[in-house]
């Protein structure tokens, strides 16, 4: 077993968070009951189709049944943000106005343009040795979701806005304006030169 | 292939399975409104036995924190019930399960709406296991894309095809984040431990 492993194993459910997280399902309605119809019938349906499998045995189960099955569970997996082709469709489906970035300091192997409702839209750019997220949210503030610490943080003036810059060692990971009541922020994982942040906004 | 594989392979094995996805729309659709509470704790306990453990571990790989992980086990518990998705076995319905848990945790993160406090690296200290605390620091100090993947790879054993699945993302990308995680990993843990 890894040390990871063993690090995870301290991270259990225990038997009051079961009941505690029931509890809270459970008595604050939050899973609705079926109608209560067909109920012999479902039993005897039920015992049809056990007896029907029985005879077909299960080696019979056609692929055909099968791959049914996969798609039905490929089309479960479609949770999460809504993706769109461009940024005109993505700012038309999202209702936050958002275009894509005027320059970007590497070559995008992969652009994702994507809408969480009426929170936020955002594009992420993806190359060999960057991805840089650019989003854009209702409210203020920093909502880039980049949660780490950073040593440097320093606010400059570019292009008449106002930017918060956040990193380490002179390269920005985080920087964060506001402009028509929007929030805007570009996030990177290798880190920016200011100069390079602000080309892009 | 192992023992979970073949079994999962039988003919016993597949009866029973597909047996139980045609009686599941049948006798979901038969239980009365008094019986709900029992109903919802039978599925809830199937839920936490197959796949509580897994679905917290991948949320506090995610956020850190107790609270927040305990918090996400349960809308992903809520889920489950309230779409009572079919799936062809429990690996599926367990790889559907990590990604709403992953799409819970994520949005917590974009959100801002996550904790502090790291009851883990507490425990550990308390335990004065150092050697766990270097590895928990280290693997706690990627960033979340490339310790999504170290996670459900070292942890949870799944392939760079499944975690891109699971993930919603592209195989490729995955490889190439498992790459530079572990790098980062060696950097920082500096032979200390190896996570290859």
């Amino acid at each position: 077993m890894s040390k990871y492993s063993d690090v995870m194993e301290h991270i259990a459910v225990t038997p009051e968070m079961r009941e505690r997280i029931l509890d809270r399902a459970v008595s604050a309605g939050r899973i609705k009951a079926r109608p209560s119809r067909f109920r012999s019938a479902g039993r005897i349906l039920a015992l049809a189709a056990c007896l029907a499998l029985l005879v077909a045995g299960a080696a019979a189960v056609s692929s055909r049944f099968a791959e049914n099955r996969a798609e039905e569970f490929t089309s479960e997996l479609t949770l999460g943000p809504s993706q769109y082709e461009s940024a005109e469709e993505l700012s038309g489906a999202g209702g936050i106005p958002i275009r894509d970035l005027s320059w970007l300091p590497f070559e995008a192997e992969e652009t994702v343009y994507q809408s969480f409702g009426t929170g936020f839209s955002e594009i992420v750019y993806t190359g060999e040795d960057d991805r840089v997220c650019y989003r854009v949210s209702t409210g203020s503030g920093d909502t880039s979701g980049d949660l780490n610490e950073y040593s440097w943080v320093e606010t400059r003036v570019m292009d008449g806005l106002t930017v918060t810059l956040r990193g380490e060692e002179g390269l920005v990971h985080c920087a964060f304006y506001e402009k028509d009541g929007y929030s805007f922020s570009i996030t990177s994982e290798k880190g920016l030169t200011p100069e390079q942040i602000e080309k892009m906004i | 292939m192992t023992g979970a594989a073949y079994r999962s392979l039988s003919p016993i094995y597949l009866f029973g399975r597909y047996a139980l996805l045609l009686l599941a729309p049948l006798s979901g659709a038969g239980y009365e409104t008094e019986d709900d509470a029992a109903l919802v704790r039978e599925k809830a306990g199937y839920f936490f036995d197959a796949f509580g453990d897994s679905i917290l571990r991948l949320a506090y790989s995610y956020l850190h924190n107790m609270d927040d992980s305990e918090e996400v086990l349960q809308d992903t518990l809520i889920r489950y019930l309230r779409s009572a998705p079919k799936f062809l076995n429990d690996r599926h319905a367990k790889a559907w399960l990590m990604r709403v848990a992953a799409n819970l945790s994520k949005n917590r993160i974009r959100y801002n709406t996550i904790r502090r406090a790291d009851e883990l690296n507490e425990e550990l200290a308390a335990e004065e296991r150092e050697d766990l605390s270097f590895v928990w620091e280290a693997v706690k100090s990627l960033t979340p894309k490339y310790r999504e993947v170290i996670h459900l790879y070292y942890e949870e054993g799944y392939s760079a095809s499944e975690i891109a699945e699971i993930l919603g993302r592209n195989e490729n990308s995955v490889r190439s984040d498992m790459k530079r995680g572990r790098e980062k990993l060696k950097e920082i843990l500096k032979g200390g431990y190896d996570f290859e």
